[in-house]
């Protein structure tokens, strides 16, 4: 089916489709130029359309109501180039270029147009090809590798695809070869002038200024095609987004909001290759690694198969059934509904493994002290402090204030879970309690995993060095160890806190009141009703 | 001078007869002499102009009506010019030919 477009010639009307009616209409542009200045213009211009017309209507009979090209062209034989029709033709006189005709010299240059006709998959290559005069087949490879260079190649041919319009009308072909033909090259300009005619007809404003108008029209049409790929790309980017967004967000939310009910919050980060450690930190220990990789392949296999289909019918316009289309989204649906299933029983597993909580103490009696004790903290390395490399990420346990950064060297689990507190001794003896608390299904399991926590305390006659960081197998998976210091003082006992504490002391329980940061640097003294700030002297 | 033997050419043609711009063109074809009718527009519109060649108008089965042109008196006097300026010119081309 083809699009038609009536004109009228010499008093009759025919219908033209539309590679007839840019071909006649430059021809006759190109004749007018000529002849322009030649005196009876207006009458020689009405006996050429006559004899036209007459050409046209000796070429119809019933079954042919349509002037194609081959009509226009062989009435253009006829009659000849518009060359001929200058009497001055052998003095081989150039186009007048003094007024609008400089656009038939001036323009007829090549163009970058997409090849559609003989394109491989969008005609870019093509159209690259014949704009630089090289085989298209070194853009197709030049694509095809940076496709395979993370995927740049794609982009760009998509970027292109939308941005460069396709020569869809004979003088854009043209244009796209760069053909020198000199009837083409005004077709060409002509054309475009005729592009700008019919909208100033159209639109039916004759006043404004015509430079003005070319240019809008231009700018309009510009945009037009750049929106309306957009419009394509962006619905087919939307889409994909969405289905990512959902599948992925769904899967991965699920789990970590199961998690987050049993208060405790964690978020990785892995940089180079440790996904996998990223994951297994926090996923069950009895749990095969398989099912992760089954989980997280059918879900990506899902989104693959729908982004792949994407592309082929917005990119690559292939012609896919509607059947074959059901079939595809039934299939990628399918997978990625099996790995969001998948990983949601991964998720409520987890999650559940935070149920159950349960406490390892130790106490360590401490000897008196000669004035006072003095608490400190001993910053320790995590293993991606050594090795950026490392997989780490933060975490947070139900009642903390901040999250603590952990880290894993794949052997053990480095965490910054460490809290400090003095309390009032009810014994006469100083002393270090030291608390572990680990989450697991089972009491039994959690507390095995508590007993499993090791930290780091270190008691130099009156100093009491803690260490900030505490680890514990990678085996035991992250289910929420933590470390709980307590300082039991009797009363009479005086500690100074250490700066280093800072950040460590936020609940701490003290007649002045103050939260941990006014609490450092300063010594204390423990009284029947509670800890005081001691501004006496230190003997 | 191409222009000059074409325009001596079409009052000739049109001489034997009115003639159509196709008929024209057709008969110089025969004769070896033109390719394309394009090139009859502006001359005749010339000669005609000049009051050499008139016209009229003669409706068509095959499309819109067609320009008969015919020569006017002072068309036959050019003609008769021509022909003698033509003679005159071929007679010299020759004679310098065979020298």
């Amino acid at each position: 089916m083809k699009k038609t477009i009536d004109i009228h010639l010499g008093g009759l009307l025919f219908h033209l489709d539309e590679d007839a009616y840019d071909r006649i209409f430059a021809y006759l542009e190109a004749v007018k130029q000529r002849l322009k200045n030649e005196e009876g213009y207006d009458e020689m211009l009405r006996d050429i359309e006559s004899r036209l017309a007459e050409l046209f209507f000796a070429s119809l009979h019933p079954g042919k109501q349509v002037i194609s090209i081959h009509e226009v062209t062989s009435a253009m034989e006829t009659l000849g180039r518009p060359e001929d029709f200058s009497e001055n033709s052998h003095q081989n006189e150039p186009i007048a270029d003094t007024t609008e005709a400089s656009v038939s010299s001036g323009k007829a240059m090549k163009r970058l147009f997409r090849d559609v006709e003989n394109g491989f998959v969008g005609g870019v290559s093509g159209g690259l090809g014949s704009y630089f005069q090289l085989d298209p087949i070194i853009f197709r490879v030049l694509f095809l590798v940076l496709f395979f260079g993370k995927g740049i190649g794609l982009i760009a041919y998509f970027i292109l695809w939308v941005a460069i319009p396709g020569a869809k009308s004979t003088a854009q072909k043209l244009a796209m070869r760069g053909e020198e033909v000199n009837i083409e090259n005004i077709k060409k300009s002509v054309e475009e002038e005729a592009q700008r005619m019919k909208a100033r007809f159209q639109e039916g404003i004759h006043e404004v200024a015509p430079a003005a108008r070319h240019a809008a029209q231009g700018m309009g049409q510009a945009t037009h095609q750049i929106l309306k790929g957009l419009g394509r790309a962006l619905s087919s980017l939307l889409r994909i987004i969405g289905f990512i967004f959902l599948l992925g967000l769904g899967a991965a939310g699920i789990a970590l909001t199961v998690i987050g009910t049993f208060g405790f919050s964690w978020h990785g980060e892995a940089e180079s290759g440790n996904v996998m450690d990223l994951f297994l930190t926090i996923l069950p220990s009895d749990m095969a690694s398989s099912i992760f990789w089954l989980a997280t392949g059918t879900l990506v296999l899902g989104l693959l198969i729908e982004i792949v289909a994407l592309i082929l019918r917005f990119t690559f316009r292939a012609k896919i059934t509607p059947y074959a289309w059901r079939l595809i989204h039934g299939i990628a649906i399918l997978s990625a509904m099996v790995g969001v299933i998948i990983w949601v029983f991964i998720g409520l597993r987890t999650g559940l493994e935070f149920r159950q909580e349960a406490y390892y103490m130790r106490s360590l009696e401490l000897k008196e002290p000669q004035s006072h004790f003095v608490l400190a903290m001993s910053s320790q390395r995590l293993p991606h402090e050594r090795n950026p490399w490392q997989t780490h990420g933060k975490a947070k346990m139900g009642n903390a204030e901040e999250e603590g950064t952990w880290s894993t060297d794949g052997n053990e689990i480095y965490f910054e879970g460490i809290a400090l507190d003095i309390k009032q001794s009810l014994r006469n003896v100083p002393s270090m309690e030291v608390l572990i608390e680990a989450h697991s299904g089972n009491r039994r399991t959690a507390r095995l995993k508590a007993s499993r926590v090791e930290y780091s305390l270190e008691v130099r006659q009156d100093s009491l060095l803690v260490g900030d960081v505490i680890h514990f197998p990678f085996e035991d998976r992250f289910r929420g160890q933590n470390v709980r210091f307590t300082l039991y003082l009797p009363i009479g006992h005086k500690v100074y806190l250490d700066q280093s504490l800072l950040g460590y002391l936020d609940h701490v329980d003290n007649l002045q009141n103050v939260y941990g940061p006014k609490m450092v640097g300063k010594y204390w003294l423990m009284t029947e009703r509670g800890l005081r700030l001691w501004e006496g002297s230190i003997r | 001078m191409r222009k000059g033997v074409l325009e001596l050419c079409v009052l000739r043609v049109v001489q034997k007869g009115e003639a159509y711009t196709s008929d024209l063109s057709q008969a110089l074809k025969k004769a070896d002499i033109l390719v394309v009718e394009g090139t009859l527009y502006p001359l005749l519109t010339r000669l005609k102009n000049a009051g050499w060649l008139e016209y009229r108008w003669e409706e068509s089965k095959a499309g819109p009506p067609r320009k008969y042109y015919t020569l006017t008196s002072s068309g036959e006097e050019l003609l008769a010019t021509l022909d003698k300026e033509w003679n005159q010119f071929v007679n010299a081309v020759n004679a310098l030919s065979q020298s």
